[in-house]
């Protein structure tokens, strides 16, 4: 039970740190998208 | 002539189908007289109902007298769809088909938010391991957070088939239930003060390459990051490039709606399977139950306090409401909804909404993430 408990615990860990790493990547490539694929007619509102 | 040779139903019926039973109805009552999450918790109170009438042809059962096994519809069904994880990632194309990513590129930042409330899946499965559920169960228990019905079911199947009853009913019973369980945790967390903070938002056109880009590119990189998250990730990318790919409306359509439909019924009523009353009616249950109220509890917490702490190194004018951070779970768009209202009762002038579905997008990809990251990571402790 211990080990399982240990091993939660750095799943814990590891999986919100690997989810932030995963959505910063999301992130740069949505900017990267974006500067390859600007819309032509972009209308701030 | 004995009861059990005329009515062997009758005569098998014990307090723990009746139960069962109960329970089934109340599904059906939550379902339509309160509408929570009636697509699927209608199917799973009656099959919960069809399960646990006693000799119930619609699950395998053994013949007493040769020892075979009969056939029933329900397990077919569980073995062909669920145990093969078709029905869950069915559904996966038919979110993607449903997902607009637009929001999300015009404020790609809020795309974190999308991670931090994904916090109550790692903190209830530790807390699972505490009550004695092994890795697998806990991981299993623990995604009930990413308020995410398929995510909680394709990982449920995989690691606890037998806990996928308890797991689904919880999970879609909570994702009816944020708007109960979130403002609560929210006021705690927030002073009146961080309540009324004003956000900027831009709304900008988005081309259609980069929309039929993102699928594409989301696919590839967490393909080649986490491969077992692929099936997840990747079934709800090829939806949205149906979607976004504009030469596909048809099919876009047909995997929004009729797809969308036909296989949320049948994955109602083959979870049903997984309910009768042997394996329902024992303490666990009601552990996983608290359990998962606990994991959008502590999603809510994640990403509220993320935006908190954010709010430290942020320049007055960039300040975040840090209401938003509770829309970085999956459940679109109950949870930006409810964040809009509550806005609006702190500032009727305080209009949250568009921020609040963009984090709220971000909950979406997050909790598909989190799923593939369980299932890469318990693999490698397990």
């Amino acid at each position: 039970m211990i080990n399982n408990v240990e091993a939660a615990l750095e799943i814990g860990a590891i999986g919100i740190t690997g989810i932030f790493i995963f959505m910063l990547i999301f992130y740069a490539a949505i900017k990267l998208i974006l500067k390859l694929f600007p819309e032509k007619e972009n209308k701030e509102e | 002539m004995d009861i059990s040779v005329l009515f062997p139903a009758l005569a098998s019926l014990t307090w723990q189908h009746i139960l069962m039973i109960l329970i089934g109805l109340t599904l059906i009552y939550l379902a339509i007289f309160k509408e929570y999450e009636p697509t699927l918790l209608l199917p799973i109170g009656f099959g919960t109902i069809l399960v646990n009438i006693p000799l119930s042809s619609a699950i395998n059962q053994i013949d007493g007298k040769t020892g075979e096994i009969i056939e029933g519809i329900l397990s077919v069904f569980y073995e062909g769809g669920i145990a093969t994880e078709m029905f869950p990632l069915l559904i996966f194309i038919a979110i993607g088909a449903m997902i607009d990513f637009t929001p999300l590129f015009n404020n790609p930042h809020l795309l974190l938010f999308g991670a931090a409330a994904q916090f109550g899946i790692f903190m209830t499965m530790f807390i699972a391991t505490l009550f004695g559920f092994d890795l697998k169960e806990a991981a299993s228990i623990g995604i009930i957070g990413a308020a995410d019905g398929p995510t909680s079911i394709f990982v449920a199947s995989r690691f606890a088939p037998h806990l996928l009853g308890p797991i689904s009913v919880a999970a879609y019973s909570y994702m009816a239930l944020v708007p109960i369980i979130q403002p609560p945790v929210i006021k705690l967390l927030t002073s009146k003060k961080e309540r009324l903070i004003r956000m900027q938002y831009s709304s900008k056109k988005v081309s259609r390459k980069a929309l039929i880009a993102f699928p594409i590119i989301v696919t590839i990189i967490s393909g080649l990051i986490a491969p077992a998250s692929l099936s997840l990730i990747g079934f709800l990318m090829f939806g949205n490039l149906i979607r976004e790919c504009g030469v596909l409306n048809k099919l876009s359509q047909s995997a929004q709606n009729e797809l969308a439909s036909l296989v949320t019924i049948l994955l109602g009523i083959t979870i049903a399977s997984t309910m009768t009353a042997e394996r329902f009616v024992t303490f666990g249950t009601l552990t996983i139950i608290a359990l998962g109220l606990l994991a959008f509890v502590f999603d809510t917490f994640g990403g509220v306090i993320f935006a908190k702490l954010l709010n430290l190194i942020l320049p007055a004018k960039k300040k975040m409401n840090p209401m938003i951070g509770a829309c970085g779970i999956s459940a679109f768009p109950m949870s930006a909804r409810v964040i809009h209202t509550m806005g609006l009762k702190e500032d009727p002038h305080n209009f949250l909404l568009m921020p609040a579905v963009s984090a709220n997008v971000g909950g979406q990809i997050g909790s598909v993430v989190a799923g593939g990251l369980i299932l890469t990571l318990v693999n490698l402790f397990a």
